[in-house]
């Protein structure tokens, strides 16, 4: 009984799939888009929501409404239907939607170790967290003074728990936070690619393709936010995750100090190199990094029978939540001229 | 030092994974399987001790025709339910599923549920048909032979199995399709009279199975009348 077998998969995972389809047919179209960027101010969009399948989800808000409002909103809508599937989800599907929360988990933590480094309250920046990423314990983070004890106290048995080091000898004080965020997406992108590869089946091709994407898109930002920084060849070199397509020239890739010689060395890999030719001030490389994803996340629907389309149903609504952010900001900011660069997710 | 203080480094060989030796593996064990089954379980279960090419002729001679019949005949009505029952099971989660979001399409796909259900009354008709021919010559006016019984346990035998194991693929065909047909009628309707041609082809499929039963089954004569 392989994983992806048609015969077997409808079982468990059937009713879960066909409702996935159903709500990526509920994401914003072009024709949305076309209405919502004509907008003049937020109540519009508000109107014109509720046409799509967000329908009456602003209706109890007073009128002068804020581009955080609409978001938390649309945030909320996705909670509650990624927490619908993960209710009635069975192993390994309950699993594979767990990895998907984990990497809310991680921003969420990671949020609050910033704060608690700034010295900052933690508190208020728990009603900034992602609802996906939240975990039982995580309001006992607030009382933590440093990250050890952070992680003495709940890391160490929450769901991420897994993502940190399991030697002895901890001493997370030691690194900047954007270090511990690269180690932990890399422990957490190893073990989701582990995960789906031991599946097999459809899972295994597209979720396969997508995290490799995933892991050389976390190998290209970290080489190029450490550009002329202090981080040394070797700790760059061990936030590379250990897979994609760019991993036989990671050694390489840690060297790279600047745009041209990490272009010099991607020229075998014609996607990377033609996305590194076409920035330039208008276009940064995370945009198209980004619509690539996009443009992956939309083929998972392509297949049935896999898990691929639970996770990029995840992402593409993030990313049409992002979109509404920014077309919103847009409109209040009275920035019309930019309103268009949103990332298009159906053309 | 340093690599201590980092948080653990997962280190793991990944090699492309192999789908042919599995595969390979498996279809080798099932052949030996085979070989052991016929040339040393069979014989022992017969109590022959040493190989002997005739034993397995008295072990199926061994055998009443009316058995043979009757497992035909079992096995028709079983494989259609089991294949009927599979498809609906697969059709209808994706059909629930789909309805979440978009309740219009549950009774244009209950066609698929209909279609599934076919395949188990393909199995009730040919049941029905093949117990008409289970018949004993109880006057003895057939004077029907040993050949006579022997073939006819045969024919009905195979025939069932003929129709069963059809009617399992028929069944477990349309129910992937379905599942397919309510998703995709789900998101576009205009696909659904598109998908439902495929889905009748494949449940056409069953029929090739009934028809060649009905054929065999037809040679079959308990009493020789």
């Amino acid at each position: 009984m392989t994983h992806g077998n048609p015969l077997f998969y409808n079982i468990n995972d059937g009713g879960l799939e066909a409702q996935v389809h159903g709500y990526r047919a509920g994401l914003l179209t072009q024709h949305d888009y076309n209405n919502l960027t004509e907008c003049d101010n937020l109540d519009d969009m508000k109107m014109h929501l509720s046409s799509t399948d967000y329908s009456n989800f602003l209706q109890n808000e007073p009128s002068p409404l804020n581009s955080g409002v609409i978001t938390e909103k649309a945030t909320e809508k996705l909670v509650r239907e990624f927490n619908e599937l993960r209710f009635h989800a069975v192993e390994p599907l309950s699993t594979f939607l767990d990895f998907i929360t984990y990497e809310y988990m991680i921003g969420n933590v990671l949020k609050l170790i910033t704060a608690v480094r700034n010295g900052r309250g933690a508190l208020e920046l728990m009603y900034k967290c992602h609802p996906l990423g939240m975990f039982e314990t995580i309001g006992a983070l607030t009382a933590a003074q440093s990250i050890d004890d952070m992680y003495e106290i709940v890391l160490a048995d929450s769901p991420i728990g897994k993502f940190f080091t399991r030697t002895d000898k901890r001493d997370f004080d030691d690194h900047s936070t954007e270090e511990i965020r690269g180690m932990l997406y890399k422990n957490y992108l190893e073990t989701f690619y582990d995960f789906v590869q031991n599946l097999g089946g459809v899972t295994a091709e597209i979720m396969g393709e997508i995290l490799e994407f995933e892991a050389d898109r976390a190998v290209l930002t970290i080489t190029r936010q450490s550009f002329g920084g202090k981080t040394t060849k070797d700790r760059r070199k061990m936030l590379y995750p250990n897979f994609g397509e760019l991993a036989d020239i990671h050694d390489q890739l840690s060297d790279a100090e600047d745009d041209t010689y990490l272009a010099n060395e991607l020229k075998p890999y014609p996607l990377y190199s033609e996305m590194l030719r076409q920035v330039s001030k208008q276009v940064s490389l995370e945009s198209l990094l980004k619509k690539r994803a996009v443009e992956l996340n939309k083929n998972a629907f392509h297949q049935s029978f896999g898990y691929g389309l639970f996770y990029a149903f995840v992402k593409l609504r993030e990313q049409e939540i992002s979109n509404l952010m920014w077309i919103a900001e847009c409109i209040k900011q009275d920035q019309k001229h930019r309103v268009q660069e949103y990332i298009n997710i159906y053309e | 030092m340093e690599n201590d203080l980092l948080p653990q480094v997962l280190e793991r060989v990944r090699s492309p994974i192999d789908d042919a030796m599995p595969i390979l593996k498996s279809i080798i064990g099932a052949m030996i399987a085979v070989v052991i089954f016929l040339c040393v379980v069979l014989p022992i279960l017969a109590g022959v001790t040493a190989y002997d090419i005739d034993a397995w002729g008295d072990i199926f001679n061994g055998i009443d025709p009316y058995l043979w019949a009757g497992v035909g005949i079992g096995f028709v009505i079983g494989f259609s339910v089991i294949g009927a029952g599979w498809g609906i099971t697969v059709a209808g989660s994706s059909i629930m599923g789909a309805c979440v979001r978009a309740p219009h399409i549950k009774s244009k796909n209950l066609i698929s549920i209909i279609l599934c259900e076919a395949v188990a009354i393909y199995g009730i008709i040919m049941a029905i048909i093949l117990s008409t021919q289970y018949k004993f010559d109880k006057d003895g006016s057939g004077n029907p032979t040993q050949y006579d019984y022997a073939s006819s346990g045969y024919i009905l035998f195979t025939a069932g199995l003929t129709v069963g194991l059809g009617n399992l693929a028929c069944g477990a065909a349309v129910g992937i399709i379905g599942a397919g047909c309510a998703i995709a009628d789900a998101a576009n309707g205009a696909l659904f009279v598109k998908i439902l041609v495929i889905e009748i082809f494949a449940s056409a499929l069953g029929i090739f199975g009934i028809i060649v039963g009905i054929i065999m089954q037809s040679k079959a004569n308990f009493t020789n009348q």
